[in-house]
């Protein structure tokens, strides 16, 4: 399946999906993708340049692709944890379907940056203080996005 | 001249029509196919069997047909086309879906375009209105519904269908959506469910993968839209069905991982069972329905059979894989006969007998059975310890069970004759045998019995091995049932899991 990936990967590097860049992390190895997501305007992450790391298993893509923000950021659906994981919708193993592609990830992660997804947080108090004070929420958002993604 | 016309013309609707064959014998006979596939999909209702009435409008079967059996045309340009003499047509359907006017009256139509066109030559014209009139099926009623008067007929069409479909299919290319490239349709597979086609290597890979990992819940469609329905403005949820182990074998899995697949399956429903109880040794696990051992009704049985002294009743239980004597008519004319042998009427359900290991158990407290007198509580089989293993086996090898009750009884001294302590049932210790508490001797002089002569036999009680070491009264009875049940799932055949 190393062609399906490379096949991908020409795709997502001459076309790249909105607002993303991506490349190889090491270019000796397909399973390992850096991508650069800018921060959606409009959002509390508007702005920031959040780097992800996108971990492809041995057998994709009958097994899902692993996201990780590698750039802190305050989320309801990334957790908080120093790993940046996130695991919702066709990312979880038994949602995930082997002609998903990865841009199509990725679009759904920043698709989520636009708008969180409450009913499936994995930060559960990031998700109530979203639902309750939208106003705090996005001051700290907007704090973080700041501090940690405001590099290049 | 007219020859070279002729020639000419052939000539021409060869390059149109390649498959055209030229008559061996006569190079101005050819023979056509027409397809026939309409523009609208024939729905067809046809008889559901052979012998169904026409009439019966139960019994009817129904099928959308996007390809029709095609017209077979023989034309022959005789001497003298076009100038003098019109071309002669004879027109045949083998399967005889099209109604012998229709033919008769498509078959004048070339005569008929002939006069027309002035005597030119016209059999482009001619086979063009062929295919036009194809394309309505020359009008046979076949929408909103064809009702086919013979069951065959369906038969023949819906098997032409699928044939010219699956043809088609092979000759076209399809995008794999998994290794995301173009792949003939020979090389592809199309899911008899949704019709979703992806190439049978992947789905090689991506079942055989699945199946080995043990993941048989994703033996699915791989295709990302499949199933899902919105079941709200955000919300949508999924319909899963699994892959037929029949369409796994037709992608090119090999039996040997389609049979896991049916096994996994298989033990995945078992699981989500809750009635479902699995043999308390650790060694064993084998799962135990609870519908397919009525453990009680057997006591019941047996005390009836004695009581008409119906022979035949037990006789099966003489087959059982264990003990000795078939159960005699000993307790005939005992207490134990004429009453319930049981104070509770309920029957005990919790009686479960492994089929693997023949292990008697509690399906209540998972505990080597302790008859049905005894009251317990429920318990996870995660606590059994070697300690029960140990106890049921001390059990086995000192003591002999009441074959009433089946409280475990140990002989401390004295003779074989034995009472139970709790019910009062006069039993053998050596073969755990009712006895008739009328003439219990008997027993031990019986010629017919191995206990003949045996009636003092380890008269200070312990003497290990003198027990009866078989299988409880319960556990022959149930393994008689459990292989009499076996034998007749062989007859009929293994249950069909879906």
């Amino acid at each position: 399946m190393a062609k399906r990936i490379v096949k991908e990967l020409t795709d997502c590097t001459q076309a790249p999906p909105t607002g993303m860049k991506i490349h190889l992390l090491d270019e000796q190895d397909i399973h390992q993708w850096e991508v650069v997501m800018d921060g959606p305007d409009g959002s509390a992450y508007a702005g920031g340049h959040f780097k992800l790391r996108v971990t492809l298993p041995e057998d994709y893509p009958f097994k899902p692709p692993v996201l990780n923000f590698t750039t802190k950021i305050y989320h309801p659906n990334v957790s908080n944890d120093g790993k940046g994981s996130m695991c919702l919708g066709m990312l979880r193993s038994d949602e995930w379907k082997p002609p998903n592609k990865i841009a199509a990830v990725l679009a759904m992660a920043r698709n989520l940056l636009l708008e969180p997804n409450t009913e499936d947080a994995i930060e559960t108090t990031i998700a109530d203080q979203y639902k309750s004070d939208r106003k705090a929420f996005e001051a700290t958002a907007k704090e973080w996005t700041k501090k940690y993604a405001s590099g290049k | 001249m007219a020859d070279d016309e002729r020639a000419e013309e052939l000539e021409t609707i060869v390059a149109i029509y390649p498959e055209l064959q030229i008559d061996e014998k006569d190079q101005f006979r050819f023979f056509l196919d027409i397809a026939v596939s309409p523009i609208n999909p024939a729905t067809i209702s046809y008889p559901g069997s052979s012998g169904t009435d026409l009439d019966d409008e139960n019994d009817r079967a129904s099928a959308i047909l996007h390809h029709l059996p095609p017209i077979k045309v023989d034309m022959t340009l005789p001497e003298g086309y076009p100038e003098s003499n019109p071309p002669t047509v004879k027109l045949s359907d083998p399967s005889a879906w099209i109604p012998a006017s229709k033919l008769k009256e498509l078959e004048e139509l070339a005569t008929a375009l002939w006069e027309d066109y002035g005597h030119s030559m016209i059999i482009f014209t001619y086979l063009d209105s062929l295919q036009q009139g194809a394309e309505t099926a020359f009008d046979v009623p076949t929408t909103p519904t064809w009702a086919l008067p013979t069951h065959d007929l369906g038969i023949t069409l819906i098997a032409f269908n699928a044939s010219s479909a699956q043809r088609i299919f092979d000759g076209e290319t399809h995008d794999c959506g998994i290794c995301l490239e173009p792949k003939p349709g020979r090389l592809s597979h199309r899911f008899n469910g949704c019709g979703h086609v992806f190439c049978r290597a992947c789905l090689k890979d991506f079942y055989g993968d699945a199946i080995t990992k043990g993941e048989v819940a994703n033996v699915l469609c791989p295709d990302s839209t499949c199933g899902l329905r919105k079941i709200g403005p955000k919300r949508t949820r999924r319909t899963k069905r699994t892959i037929d182990p029949a369409e796994l074998l037709a992608i090119g899995l090999d039996r040997e991982a389609v049979q896991r697949y049916v096994d996994l399956k298989r033990k995945r429903k078992l699981e989500a069972d809750k009635n479902m109880v699995y043999c308390p040794r650790e060694w064993c696990q084998a799962p135990i329905k609870s519908a397919k051992y009525p453990p009680q009704p057997i006591l019941e049985d047996i005390s009836y059979a004695s009581d008409t002294g119906d022979e035949g009743e037990a006789e099966p239980l003489a087959e059982a894989p264990v003990q000795p004597a078939p159960v005699p008519a000993e307790p005939a004319t005992t207490t134990t006969a004429k009453e319930p042998p049981k104070p509770n009427k309920a029957p005990d359900d919790r009686l479960a007998i492994c089929s693997k290991c023949q292990l008697a158990f509690c399906r209540v407290c998972k505990a080597s059975w302790h008859g049905e007198y005894l009251y317990c509580l429920p318990r996870s089989a995660a606590e059994l310890s070697a300690e029960d293993k140990a106890s049921y086996d001390f059990v086995l090898l000192h003591t002999s069970p009441c074959p009433t009750c089946s409280v475990p009884a140990q002989k401390t001294y004295g003779c074989n004759h034995m009472i139970c302590p709790q019910c009062e049932t006069h039993f053998c210790y050596l073969c755990s045998m009712w006895l008739d508490p009328g003439d219990p001797y008997k027993h031990f002089s019986r010629e017919d019995l191995p206990c003949q002569g045996h009636l003092w036999d380890a008269e200070d009680g312990n003497e290990e091995g003198a027990q009866f070491n078989g299988p409880r009264a319960f556990e022959a009875m149930a393994m008689a049932i459990a292989e009499a049940e076996a034998e007749l799932d062989a007859q009929v055949g293994p249950g069909v899991e879906s």
